[in-house]
């Protein structure tokens, strides 16, 4: 039996709900609408670059203006005007704080209603912040207590200047300038983002964090993130992001690289909450994101984790290129889609080292008139002796107007290498949703718990923090009108 | 176009203008991802003119079978058999509705359609009347041809309601080129067994293109076998059209030197209540190169569809490659759907096992690469096809010296 | 007044008629047990007492302490007092056996406008009670029915009754799938819960159960009726002498 009205109206959007919708009224300085070498010009000039770095920006730019627009997966997408959009708009009164007693009061206001209290160390629990407002990094904290173990943690643009040596080294080695049009655009026009370095033997002693937020109108979001961790380093990364209702689509377009050396870990989560539009998808954001570790020490590992619940349209493929001896790439992911919302995001594991070992598990969830879209690359190498991989993806439909689809691309140039790959396709059944209200619980209840547990096995690998909010936004994300 | 004026060279033509739209497929285009078809475009083998002469004819189905014979493509009526009854064969462009069903899948973008009808070398359509059981397997042997050559059949068949057709097909030829296109419709409640069997020669390129479409509580069992060719490309696409059918779709393919092997299936359930199965192996050794492309569709009201899927490669060398696409597109949610897919090697502890117990190292991998085949084996429902396909996989291997 | 009244009540599903008149009165501290061959209407019975979608009441009532249910959803009826051990539990992937307890206790709560359950004092809580019912501490971590054995998932059936308290409980086909020692340790699960308070139904096809889950009523249903009410006298009887006397017994009647 498919799913009632009342199942189907039970998770349908709360478009008019969206708890983050709300915009700070602080002037901002932008650079001219458009995109072309004099706002990169501008937008290096503001951030200070030495000569360099303008070079490098430049040689993508006129990279990006010779690829085509990338159409192969199965999104729907207007076609953006790259003329019509901001690159370039930092709040007037920030030009780097030195405490957050120089910050805007009307930003920290923001940043509470966020429910980010930057001055206030035990809500925090240790966590530091580096908070980004619409391209500027307007405050960094703990900034003391890491630089003590000689942990690295600061804005993007401040690493250029500060630390041109590491930067030059490792950005653009892991996702090079060509990769991709959207990785192109973003070597061009990156504003801000995170930098951070782990000194040899060093595990961070707090999980460092980021939140997004892109607020001006037609801004676009290109944020540039590069961790480095040396020899048997450790650091856990939280990304969570929240967007203000919108009108006009917004673009994000950013780029992750990591790198880890020998015996080395990273462990990078994401909790993705963008603005996913009105239910006929209009006015949504548009998250194309560029992710990529690189295992290049032996025994190194990255863990990519991550609970998409927002965006218009997504189109993601965090993956791993596992080039040390027994190195270990893992990509743990759940995936909501709802309303009008279209996804198409997995990852790629490129063994290429001897004993190297990935895990794919991903939970897609589809409701209302959305599309899901898994699609994952599995690639063994000649050098992968004895590599191992392990897929799992499921796909849960909530209703019967969305679309659940599963891609995966799997090649084997190793024998001895092994690759093991499943899919499945259900949906929350008449039977599950029964038992549960016969116990006593609502609907809404009973599907949030029904869909946590279909999504347990990504959930566990969330760090605490993010595992609370994480489901909830799970819950919120699949609810009927609230009231 | 009205069906008073579809024929045959209206056909032509207009799969001759959609060829020239079209070409060859690029080799990033996503469907061809896997499998390069450059050397084929510009070497461009042609249609053969005039056959005759006699031909080998390999051994077919013990019993009793009908053989309809094919050289270098063209239709040799008089090496043929007569046919079982109840069953009817015309020149395709008498038939007006097999035109139009082989138009139709010509206006998808699509190769094997395009080409195969600009170039036909011989086009005939088979008709089995209503509730007939069909006494004897018909056998469509593919022989003869030369490097030079193209061979360009395309059969239309129609497998009436309540009918029972087995065919099999044989592909033992020296073509420079196959491009054997077949279209099959399975009416209500009837049942189909399919065998297809590509035994090219080392130079020839094989692509073959088989369209089904079932109607309600249809039954069609189909296995196919790739070994011979220089590259091949066995393409099945199935459209469950009406309720309660049932589709057993399984292959394998077993690769040497520097083959290559592209199986790629697409499976639509556009309606409710159809079941699906497909089980694919793969050995590869030596050079070769093995691709599985497996879709399974279910279009939004199929409920009810159970469509299982599961891919096995076994990879025998350090060069040999097999890659791997299994895909889903799901849009109904009272569905089970599933797939797998695995690569890998022989496992050590199970010939260790064998070789402890006194078989020497060449039978113990032919009896583990055996035991992986098996399940597919076990698919085939007709004996006699099931019979006829076991000597080829147990002659296959080569035996391994330390 | 009467905890649970049936009255002239008359269901389907989809075209099928499948309850044709049930008239029955189930009083606090009573057990009625309902027994009959397969396609009386004994599962339907329960499910369109716990409300559960795709079954469609033609005619009659359901009353429980005097308000009718016929517009209440399955959770509003359970949290008014009703619960039903299913005679299939169903599997939920993922979901641990202590969080779903807690989930339903929870939404009880809640809606009497109290607040939750604090998380140690119900694990000993729940903990306490498994004990009884010999459901080790393990399998409260595993997922909900996956994997568990029949006499594992009624005897988790019945924790959830310990736990919830309702004021009517069903229990359908409690037996079916039970070897003799999970029959006991089930049964005597059920019987510490009988009380003054608490109405039960028990459904089962064979007299068994009924040795041990002591019945006050006996109602044996046949082709979506009640043709005979006795006392526990009567499910000997039919264990003696079969059905289908007592079916056409009642044909000619």
């Amino acid at each position: 039996m498919v799913a009632t009205t009342e199942t189907i109206a039970a998770v349908e959007d709360a478009t008019g709900s969206y708890k983050y919708g709300f915009v700070t009224d602080i002037e901002t300085e932008k650079a001219p609408k458009g995109l072309n070498e004099d706002v990169i010009r501008f937008i290096s000039a503001k951030k200070d670059e030495p000569e360099w770095m303008l070079e490098w920006r430049l040689k993508a730019y006129s990279y990006w203006q010779k690829m085509p627009t990338p159409n192969w997966a199965k999104l729907n997408i207007a076609p953006i005007d790259y003329q019509d959009i901001y690159f370039y708009a930092a709040p007037k009164s920030a030009e780097g704080p030195k405490s957050l007693d120089e910050v805007d009061p009307e930003l920290l206001r923001t940043y509470e209603k966020l429910g980010i209290p930057l001055n206030e160390q035990k809500m925090l629990a240790g966590v530091a912040v580096d908070a980004v407002f619409d391209s500027v990094s307007v405050a960094t904290t703990f900034r003391e207590e890491l630089s003590k173990v000689g942990v690295i943690f600061c804005p993007i643009s401040e690493a250029i200047r500060e630390y041109p040596d590491l930067v030059r080294r490792y950005m653009g080695s892991v996702v090079p300038v060509s990769d991709n049009y959207f990785s192109a655009l973003n070597c061009a026009v990156f504003t801000d983002g995170s930098f951070v370095y782990i000194p040899k033997g060093v595990r961070c002693p707090m999980e460092l964090s980021t939140y997004f937020r892109i607020n001006e109108q037609n801004t676009g979001q290109f944020e540039r993130t590069l961790i480095i961790a040396e020899d048997s380093s450790y650091v856990s990364y939280l990304e969570g992001c929240t967007a203000p209702q919108r009108d006009e689509n917004q673009l994000h377009a950013a780029v992750v690289e990591l790198v880890t050396m020998d015996d080395a870990e990273i462990k990078y989560s994401t909790v993705q909450n963008w603005y996913p539009g009105d239910e006929t998808g209009k006015g949504g954001i548009y998250n194309f994101v560029t992710k990529r570790g690189a295992c290049r020490g032996d025994r190194s590992k990255i863990s990519w984790t991550q609970v998409e619940t927002g965006s218009a349209i997504t189109w993601k493929y965090p993956s791993c290129v596992l080039s040390g001896k027994d190195s270990v790439g893992e990509f743990y992911s759940v995936a909501v889609t709802n309303g009008a919302q279209q996804a198409d995001t997995g990852t790629k594991m490129i063994h290429l080292g001897q004993g190297s070992r990935s895990t794919i598990i991903s939970k897609g969830i589809s409701a209302g008139k959305s599309q899901n879209t898994y699609r994952g690359l599995v690639e063994m190498n000649k050098g992968a002796e004895g590599a191992r991989n392990f897929t799992q993806c499921d796909s849960l439909l909530v209703g019967d107007q969305c679309g659940a689809h599963t891609v995966p691309y799997i090649v084997s140039r190793n024998p001895s290498a092994k690759i093991e790959h499943e899919a499945t396709t259900s949906r929350i059944s008449e039977d599950q949703l029964f038992y549960c209200l016969q116990r006593g619980m609502t609907e809404e209840d009973a599907v949030s718990l029904i869909v946590n547990g279909f999504c347990k096995e990504v959930m566990k690998e969330l760090p605490m923090e993010f595992a609370v909010e994480a489901q909830k936004l799970i819950g919120i994300s699949l609810e009927g009108s609230v009231g | 176009m009205s069906p008073d004026t579809i024929t045959l060279s209206s056909v032509q033509n207009r799969a001759q203008e959609r060829f020239a739209e079209t070409g060859w497929p690029a080799k990033k285009s996503e469907a061809w991802k896997y499998t390069s078809l450059d050397a084929l475009a510009s070497a461009s083998p042609q249609p053969a003119n005039d056959i005759s002469g006699a031909v080998a004819m390999p051994a077919g189905i013990a019993g009793e079978q009908c053989r309809l014979v094919f050289q270098g493509g063209l239709f040799r009526d008089d090496l043929s058999d007569a046919l079982p009854a109840g069953v009817q064969l015309v020149m395709l462009g008498e038939d007006e509705r097999a035109l139009a069903a082989i138009d139709e899948i010509g206006a998808s973008d699509n190769l094997v359609p395009r080409l195969t009808v600009a170039k036909m070398t011989a086009g005939i359509s088979l008709r089995v009347a209503q509730g007939i059981v069909v006494d004897r397997p018909i056998m469509l042997q593919f022989v003869g041809g030369a490097p030079a050559t193209a061979s360009h059949p395309v059969i239309y068949i129609d497998v009436g309601d309540a009918a029972h057709l087995a065919y099999a097909e044989h592909h033992e030829t020296d073509n420079g080129l196959s491009a054997p296109f077949i279209v099959v419709r399975v009416g209500a409640g009837a049942t189909l067994d399919h065998i297809k069997l590509q035994l090219e020669s080392a130079t020839t390129q094989h692509l073959g293109l088989t369209c089904l479409s079932l109607g309600e509580r249809a039954d069609v069992n189909s296995m196919s076998l790739s070994l011979g060719g220089a590259l091949s490309r066995l393409e099945t696409h199935v459209r469950l059209d009406g309720e309660y059918g049932e589709l057993g779709l399984s292959s394998i393919y077993l690769g040497k030197n520097n083959q290559h092997h592209d199986m790629t299936t697409r499976v639509a359930h556009e309606v409710a209540n159809c079941n699906s199965r497909q089980i694919i192996r793969g050995v590869l050794d030596d050079k070769a190169r093995g691709v599985f492309q497996g879709q399974v569709r279910v279009a939004p009201h199929a409920q009810k569809t159970d469509g299982q899927q599961m891919s096995r490669a076994l990879l025998l060398s350090r060069d040999a490659e097999a890659d791997a696409k299994p895909e889903l597109e799901i849009f109904a949610d009272d569905v089970v759907c599933s797939h797998g897919a695995t690569v890998g090697e022989l496992d050590e502890t199970h010939l260790f096992y064998l070789r402890s117990r006194g078989i020497d190292e060449a039978e113990a991998r032919a009896m583990l690469i055996d035991a992986f085949l098996i399940e597919a084996v076990a698919e085939i429902r007709h004996q006699g096809f099931a019979d006829l396909f076991s000597p080829f996989l147990s002659g296959w291997q080569v035996p391994r010296k330390g | 007044m009467a905890l649970l009244e049936i009255k002239n009540l008359h269901a389907r599903i989809g075209d099928t008629d499948i309850l044709h008149g049930i008239n029955l009165t189930i009083n606090r501290g009573e057990v009625h047990a309902i027994m009959g061959p397969n396609g009386s209407g004994k599962s339907t019975l329960s499910y369109v007492l716990s409300g559960r979608n795709g079954y469609e009441i033609t005619e009659g009532d359901i009353l429980l302490d005097g308000e009718s249910l016929l517009e209440m959803e399955a959770d509003e009826r359970a949290r008014a007092g009703m619960f039903l051990a299913f005679q299939y539990p169903v599997e939920l992937p993922g979901v641990g056996g202590m969080a779903f307890l807690r989930a339903a206790v929870n939404a009880r709560l809640r809606e009497q406008g109290e607040d939750e359950v604090d998380q140690l004092g119900f694990v000993k809580l729940v903990r306490a009670k498994a004990t009884e019912l010999g459901i080790k501490d393990d399998m409260l971590k595993r997922a909900v029915n996956v994997g568990f054995s029949g006499g594992e998932k009624k005897r988790y059936e019945i924790l959830q009754m310990a736990l919830l308290n309702p004021s009517i409980a069903i229990l359908d086909e409690t037996d079916s799938g039970l070897d003799v020692d999970a029959l006991k340790i089930v049964s005597e699960g059920v019987n510490s819960q009988r009380g003054p308070e608490i109405g039960m139904v028990v459904i089962t096809h064979y007299q068994r159960l009924l040795s041990h889950i002591v019945p006050d009523f006996v109602h044996i249903l046949s082709a979506g009726k009640i043709i005979k009410t006795g006392d526990k006298s009567l499910a000997l009887d039919v264990e003696e002498n079969g059905y289908t006397d007592l079916m056409e017994n009642a044909n000619v009647a």
